[in-house]
């Protein structure tokens, strides 16, 4: 039993106590007693923030944030982004160059990716086959960028998924069932993920969305560091909060 | 930093364990490590826990649990 800040005894460590326990523990590792200072933002947070913050600052026209749902859309529809014609058609824009003047302002602020003239991603999709495929009730699949952005995807669009991706370093199967906002199944059990910290400048789609995957477990993921020191650096992610950080990312990303 | 939380297989305090850990460190702001090891009677008798859960923060027991048996 643990005893909160009141003297009343519960079966869990209290928020309070655990943050109490949390700042203590920092001043002793700080070289001083300066929590603003010697706190660290998470890396999951910084990318959430990232990614969330990059749409607030584009100062997006209802028309064109229209046009990045319905991209959004039509890549969670068929796994593929819409064409220049598809999006002129759908938004009724005037004129093709109109949807291409779009298209290249979402891709300049880092809301999706282009090569050339083509659409390869749109957070939190790819077009392109990667590690981490969401798999729907109909059985219609799409390929997510990355390990949270599959997670994210349940919260983006209201609908179970169940997310299959591979692990890094056995290339074995993971497979995680997301129904109702929690994960129902977790095959194989202790499932992490870890994401790099890489310092590359540049989109999140190519900096940071190749570096974070799902390990089968603490063990894979240790091992896999180990072989590649490159990449190595970084944090670790329960599952459960892994969950939390795809909710806070892609929540509200349709509304 | 690192949390260790040691857990009977019995024990039923996982998902609210997790959910104050989420809360605190969010408050705090602070990224660590969080293992959940779910160990058997025996390897708690070893690693000398006497309560579930059992929670360590750097290897330092957050409010050592010394009366209650570890179940």
């Amino acid at each position: 039993m643990f005893k909160d800040e009141s003297g009343r005894l519960a079966n869990v460590p209290s928020v309070d106590t655990l943050r109490k326990a949390l700042k203590e523990r920092n001043c002793v590792m700080g070289d001083a007693c300066n929590n603003e200072k010697t706190m660290t933002k998470r890396l999951m947070d910084q990318i959430g923030e990232m990614v969330r913050g990059r749409l607030a600052e584009a100062r997006l026209s209802q028309s064109e944030d229209e046009t990045r749902k319905y991209i959004l859309k039509e890549f969670a529809k068929t796994g593929m982004p819409p064409s220049g014609k598809a999006i002129t058609d759908a938004m009724r824009l005037p004129t093709l160059e109109s949807a291409d003047k779009i298209v290249e302002k979402l891709h300049r602020a880092d809301i999706l990716t282009k090569e050339g003239d083509e659409i390869i991603s749109a957070y939190p999709f790819s077009a392109r086959a990667t590690r981490h495929k969401v798999i729907f009730n109909d059985g219609h699949e799409v390929y997510a960028l990355c390990a949270t952005d599959a997670l994210g995807i349940h919260f983006m669009l209201h609908k179970n998924i169940t997310v299959q991706c591979i692990c890094p370093e056995c290339e074995n199967e993971i497979k995680i069932e997301v129904k109702d906002g929690t994960v129902t199944s977790c095959v194989p059990e202790g499932v992490v993920e870890f994401v790099s910290s890489r310092e590359d400048c540049g989109c999140t789609a190519k900096t940071f969305c190749p570096f974070m995957n799902f390990f089968c477990s603490e063990e894979h993921l240790e091992k896999w560091r180990e072989e590649n020191p490159t990449y190595g650096k970084g944090e670790k992610y329960q599952l459960y909060e892994v969950l939390e950080h795809g909710k806070y990312i892609f929540g509200d990303f349709l509304k | 930093m690192k949390i260790d939380c040691y857990i009977s297989h019995g024990c039923g305090s996982e998902e609210a364990l997790k959910e104050n850990i989420t809360r605190a460190l969010k408050a705090e702001k602070i990224h660590v490590e969080v293992g959940i090891h779910r160990i058997s009677d025996e390897k708690a008798e070893e690693l000398k826990l006497n309560g579930s859960p059992s929670v360590f923060i750097d290897g330092k027991e957050l409010q050592p649990q010394g009366t209650a048996g570890f179940s």
